[in-house]
Formats: structure tokens, C-alpha cells, sequence
């Protein structure tokens, strides 16, 4: 189904935000968002790589071989990931000690893989580097929502700088692992309300972007499948 | 034409790499010397952070310096500030990285941990500033007991890192540094691991059995380190100058008295009377921290050699191989026998023969263990020291027996290096006792 450009870019934001509705990468996003700075890099570092791979995929659609599609985009991905690495080390050796091993990790992140995989390598190039651009944002503004609550309240700071009155009254626990998926939990349960009947939660999930999809009957799927595909026969 | 699908996929996925391996030559073509410029900058900052008055430097030739130093780079203060160093060398685990600022009079400006492995809430502490300040202002003679307690592997390997660097700065300054008593005794016994002061003297044992005896006179100070055979290991000059110390190498008690040197008088002094004096200081002690009513021991001489143990049973390490050596055997009159055992033990088997666990074993006359007694060790606190050395249940178990029998352990008391250890020290000691016994009672 043709969407228009706008829907494409818009819809990563919320409705399909990668993070809180189709809840992928989410090892980076509860690393990165103890504070705002990292979150803000890896979030930028991680939409400059999809734009990219999203593009360089989509350009390629019809040179790479179905057999072969998952090692080239690996590949590219990994490229690009290198290329964000090595400029950051060079210019920005801060925010590159940060994010420290989570930079490599960008190149299996699930939301640039399921991209390629879902999007790019079925969309022209320009429709490809919008969803980029879209999932991009919805990334960096799921990210900055966590590390916002997570540093004001749990450090008591922003970006750094530490706010006098919470100073004294740090919810410690948001700094560790427990509150960082309490937070993310409640983030999800409310944009899940936010977009109740909205969410084409059904359909956006294809059979091909399903890992069972070879040994697949239909009968106990619990992503339904979308009305336009077939269910594979198994 | 019917395109191959398998060379399809290889040509495709081969030309892929290729295009992204000679962009990522580019790009780090351009971003490599930026890379390597901020990482420079970035350590030395470090070398700042320890010589605050420094400006630029330059590097110093490491090929001068002594086989086995644990610097690995040198560099001077072209504003004659002093001197930088760091060291990267082994605490508990490999990649301990220490940087020391030394100043022209030879204190320490600074020091910093800039990179550790070790483990934490034990040797980890040496990144703390509370560990490393310690250092700051010291000289090459003040460094011992500068330690993280219950971290000794940490401890000893940064001190001796900090001790490269005073050597190193010695070649490049040109000047030669005080060093510690311990240090000059030890150098004056080639072959010693450790040195220890014998109590109530001004004189060093080493495990070698040598004798380490000072001599002062007209302010020079000469450490002269003297074999159990009578014979002159070394020399050190301590303090002073005007006496050559590598004259005394060989001499005896004997012979001394044709050495033409301005420290001869009190050389011979040591050889004669302080030597005997000092020695039987020295073992009386030994003797008496087992069989406090001695007042008097004969000296054995072992008609062979005691080396009991082998492969550690039981527990967790049964890969080790550990050992005990009998070191001295003593004879005291209407008591029994003293032996020193020296054993392998859990520190040993990570920081070397000066680790080993020492203790004093006194058998009664008919070969039963009165008592015995840890005069060393540096084992874990809460394993080999709690569950083993200091275990009167464990340790008391063999007295009153004739042998030492088959090794008896708490289930995973994480101890099998301690238990086995002192299990051999008590093998040595009945060995020891049976080749006394074998000669007729007497060494």
C-alpha cells in the first residue's frame, strides 16, 4: 500500500516507534539513558548509521541475492558503524569513551537490521532514507524521554549540570539496571495508550520479517498475519 | 545467459567488502593522525597531571636502561623540571599502569594509576588517590610500607614499579639514589629473594641462609653480605664514599685482613665477632618462637636434602605442584629438635619464593611434634590464614603424632594451596627428623 511521504517519516516517531511500540534495541536504549548526553549521541550515531545503511540497502536492493541478503547488510552496516566510530574518536573523544562498547554494538541493533530487512530493501532509496530519518527520530526521542526522567530524577542533574534542589532528593534506583526498565516499562504502557486503536499493531508485522516464518502454519501465530500476504504454506 | 547463482552471491558479497573495506581506508587515512594526536595529548596529560611544572618534553632512550624494568616510557622535562616515567607491570593481573614524576633531587612529584586490572575491593584500591599520594614527595629510600593491607601482590608490584623508576631516573639523571636498607642488603647477597632484619640487630638474614652484617665507620656506611659457609657474597657501599665494595667479594674472617680499603677494620670486625653474634641471634630466635625455654642450641647440619611434597591433593587446584624444604636443623639439649621449614603456598604460587610460608617445627627426642609455628607468611586472609595457619584445630592435629599421615580438609574451604603447604611442612619436618634420627642423633 502506497503511503505518502509524510506518513513515512511521521509514523516512526510514534505510532511505530522502534523502541516503545515494535520494542526493539533495546540493550542501547537502557544502557545509554543513565545520562542525556550519551543518549543524545547514541541516538545520533544510531540514526546517521540507519540513514545510511537505509539508503546504501535500498540502492542495492536488486544486486544482493536473497541467499546472501543478511551478511551484505551486516556488512554495510558494520561500514557505516566503523566510519561513526572512527569520526568520533577523532572529534568527539569524549562522548566516544562514553558510549564506549555500545558504539560497536550499533551494528546489531535490532531496529537498523529489522529496517533493512522490513523497509529498505523493498522501498526506493529516497522512501528508505525517510524511514531512516523517521525511526531515526523516534529513537533519539525515546532515548532523550528515558534519560531525561532518568538523569533529573535519579541524578539529579541535566546534561550534566546538577540541579540544586534535586540534588538532595536522587531516586538512586533510576541510575541502575531496575529503574531503567521500570521507566521503560511505564514509556511503553503509555504510549500504548497514547496510541490505542492507532497502532497498526497487527500489521506491521510481516510473515517475511518473522523469524518462524519457514516453519510457519498460521495456526498459532500470535502477529497475525496482514491481509495482503499469504500465509505461508509450510 | 543464465546468471550462476552461487558466483552471483560471491561476486556481490566479495564486491561489497571491497567497496566497504576502501572506504574505511579513507576514512581512517584522514582520521588516524587526528586519533593518535588527541591520544598523545590525552597521555600526556598524564605526565602533566604527575610533573605540574613541566612543559613540553622529550623522550628518553629506554634501551639504557637495566634488563626486566617495567618502564616503558621516559621522558624529561625540557624545563628541567625533572623527570616522567611509566611502568606497566603485573600486580594480581597483567596491565597495571603506573605514571611517577620524579624531580631533579630525586622525590616524587607525583604518581597516578592510569590503568588496573586488579581485583576489586582488594587490589583495585590502588587506583584510589588516598593509595597513590602516598608516594608523592618520597624519596627512593622511603617506599617500603607504602601498602594496600590484604593486597600484597598489588602492593609489592607497584612499589617495585616506583623503584624502576628510581632506577631509571639514576641512569638518566646521572645520579645514584638511596635506596632502602632492604634493597642494599639484598643486593649484597646475589640470588636472595628476600631479606628479613634479624630483631634486636642491625643486621639482615636472607633466605639463602647469608648473613647481611653493617659496618659504619669514619660515616660509611657498608652492608656485607656473608654466606653460612663464611664467605663474603657482596658488598654494598651505603652511605659515603671512598670504599670499594666489590674488593670484599670472596674474602673470609681470614683473609679480610689484606684487603687495603678504609672499611677493612670494621669488615673484619663483622666477620669475626658480629657474624657469630648475629647468627646465633638470629637462630636463637628462630628456636625459641617453638621452645621458649631454650636458652642454648647446637647447630645440625642436615646429612641430606629434605624436599617433601608433590602434586596438591584434593580441593580445588590439584594441578599444583608444592613443595617443602627443610632450611635449618637444630639440636637443643634435653628438649628435642628445631627444624625451619620453608613451604609453597598460595602467595608462592603468585609472587614467588620470597612468598613461601616459614615455619619452626620442634620435635620431642623420640621424633613427635612438640609444637610448630608460622614465622611467615602472606597467605589470604579469609582461605589459607583463617581455615589453615590459623586454625588450632587444623594446625594442632599433628602434634604428639610421629608422622604426618594423609591430608585431612574442610570441604570447600577454597584453601587447597595453604593445606597442602603446611601438610608438606610437617612431611619435611618428620623427613628431617628421620634422616637426624638415620645419623645417630646428631648432624
Amino acid at each position: 500500500m502506497k503511503q505518502s511521504k509524510w506518513g513515512i517519516l511521521l509514523r516512526g516517531i510514534l505510532k511505530e516507534n522502534p523502541v516503545l511500540v515494535l520494542v526493539l534495541g533495546t540493550c542501547p536504549t537502557l544502557a545509554t539513558t543513565r545520562f542525556i548526553v550519551n543518549a543524545l549521541g547514541m541516538g545520533v550515531a544510531t540514526m546517521a548509521v540507519l540513514i545510511c545503511s537505509n539508503v546504501a540497502i535500498s540502492l542495492l536492493r536488486n544486486v544482493i541475492p536473497d541467499k546472501v541478503r543478511i551478511p551484505a547488510y551486516i556488512v554495510l552496516i558494520a561500514g557505516f558503524v566503523t566510519i561513526v566510530q572512527l569520526l568520533m574518536q577523532a572529534f568527539v573523544q569524549s562522548l566516544y569513551e562514553a558510549l564506549g562498547v555500545y558504539l560497536s554494538l550499533i551494528v546489531v541493533n535490532c531496529i537498523i537490521l529489522g529496517r533493512a530487512e522490513m523497509f529498505a530493501s523493498k522501498n526506493k532509496p529516497g522512501d528508505a532514507a525517510l524511514d531512516g530519518v523517521g525511526m531515526g527520530l523516534g529513537f533519539i526521542c525515546a532515548l532523550l524521554a528515558m534519560s531525561l526522567i532518568r538523569e533529573v530524577f535519579g541524578a539529579g542533574s541535566f546534561c550534566g549540570i546538577e540541579i540544586p534542589f534535586l540534588a538532595n532528593y536522587k531516586i538512586g534506583i533510576l541510575q541502575q539496571a531496575p529503574g531503567g526498565f521500570f521507566v521503560f516499562g511505564s514509556l511503553i504502557a503509555i504510549v500504548a495508550k497514547c496510541t490505542k486503536g492507532k497502532a497498526p499493531r497487527r500489521h506491521s508485522f510481516s510473515c517475511e520479517g518473522c523469524p518462524s516464518a519457514a516453519v510457519c502454519t498460521g495456526h498459532t501465530c500470535t502477529a497475525q498475519a496482514t491481509p495482503d500476504k499469504e500465509v505461508k504454506p509450510s | 545467459m543464465k546468471k550462476n547463482p552461487f558466483l552471483n552471491c560471491v561476486a556481490v558479497l566479495g564486491g561489497i567488502c571491497l567497496c566497504v573495506a576502501l572506504i574505511l581506508g579513507v576514512v581512517n587515512f584522514f582520521t588516524a593522525p587526528i586519533i593518535r594526536d588527541r591520544e598523545d595529548a590525552a597521555a600526556n596529560a598524564a605526565y602533566l597531571e604527575v610533573l605540574p611544572d613541566a612543559t613540553t618534553f622529550t623522550d628518553l632512550d629506554l634501551s639504557l636502561l637495566p634488563a626486566g624494568s617495567t618502564v616503558t616510557v621516559a621522558k624529561k622535562d625540557d624545563g628541567g623540571s625533572g623527570y616522567a616515567f611509566q611502568m606497566v607491570t603485573k600486580g594480581f593481573s597483567d596491565g597495571l599502569t603506573i605514571v611517577c614524576g620524579i624531580d631533579p633531587d630525586g622525590t616524587i612529584t607525583g604518581v597516578r594509576t592510569l590503568a588496573s586490572n586488579e581485583t576489586a575491593g582488594y587490589g583495585k584500591a590502588c587506583e584510589e588517590e588516598s593509595y597513590y599520594s602516598q608516594y608523592t614527595g618520597k624519596g627512593s629510600a622511603e617506599l617500603d610500607g607504602i601498602a594496600i593491607s590484604g593486597a600484597t601482590v598489588t602492593s609489592n608490584a607497584y612499589r617495585n614499579a616506583i623503584k624502576d623508576a628510581f632506577a631509571a631516573f639514576s641512569v638518566y639523571a646521572g645520579v645514584k639514589t638511596q635506596v632502602s636498607e632492604t634493597d642494599a642488603a639484598l643486593e649484597c647477597v646475589p640470588g636472595a629473594t628476600w631479606v628479613q632484619a634479624v630483631s634486636g640487630t642491625s643486621a639482615y638474614q636472607a633466605d639463602t641462609g647469608a648473613l647481611v652484617l653493617r659496618c659504619e665507620q669514619n660515616g660509611i656506611v657498608l652492608f656485607v653480605g656473608v654466606g653460612s659457609d663464611g664467605v663474603v657474597t657482596g658488598a654494598y657501599l651505603y652511605e659515603g664514599e671512598g670504599s670499594d665494595p666489590a674488593l670484599y667479594t670472596g674474602v673470609t674472617a681470614g683473609t679480610v685482613g689484606a684487603v687495603n680499603d678504609p672499611m677493612r677494620d670494621a669488615v673484619q670486625q663483622a666477620l669475626t665477632v658480629q657474624y657469630d653474634q648475629i647468627n646465633h641471634t638470629r637462630i636463637l630466635q628462630i628456636v625459641q618462637s617453638v621452645l621458649p625455654d631454650a636458652s642454648d642450641f647446637e647447630q645440625l647440619t642436615l646429612p641430606g636434602q629434605v624436599h617433601e611434597g608433590g602434586q596438591a591433593t584434593g580441593g580445588h587446584s590439584t594441578t599444583a605442584t608444592l613443595y617443602a624444604d627443610a632450611m635449618g636443623a637444630y639440636r637443643v639439649a634435653g628438649q628435642g629438635y628445631v627444624f625451619l621449614i620453608y613451604t609453597d603456598g598460595y602467595s608462592q604460587s603468585k609472587n614467588g619464593p620470597s612468598e613461601r610460608i616459614r615455619i619452626a617445627a620442634a620435635l620431642d627426642e623420640a621424633g613427635a611434634l612438640i609444637r610448630s609455628k608460622v614465622l611467615y607468611q602472606s597467605e589470604t586472609q579469609q582461605f589459607g590464614v583463617d581455615k589453615v595457619l590459623n586454625n588450632d584445630a587444623f594446625t594442632g592435629s599433628y602434634e604428639g603424632k610421629t608422622e604426618a599421615g594423609s591430608l585431612v580438609m574442610e570441604e570447600n574451604a577454597y584453601a587447597t594451596y595453604t593445606y597442602n603447604g603446611y601438610h608438606n611442612a610437617m612431611k619435611a619436618a618428620f623427613a628431617a627428623y628421620a634422616l637426624i634420627a638415620a645419623n645417630g642423633g646428631a648432624g
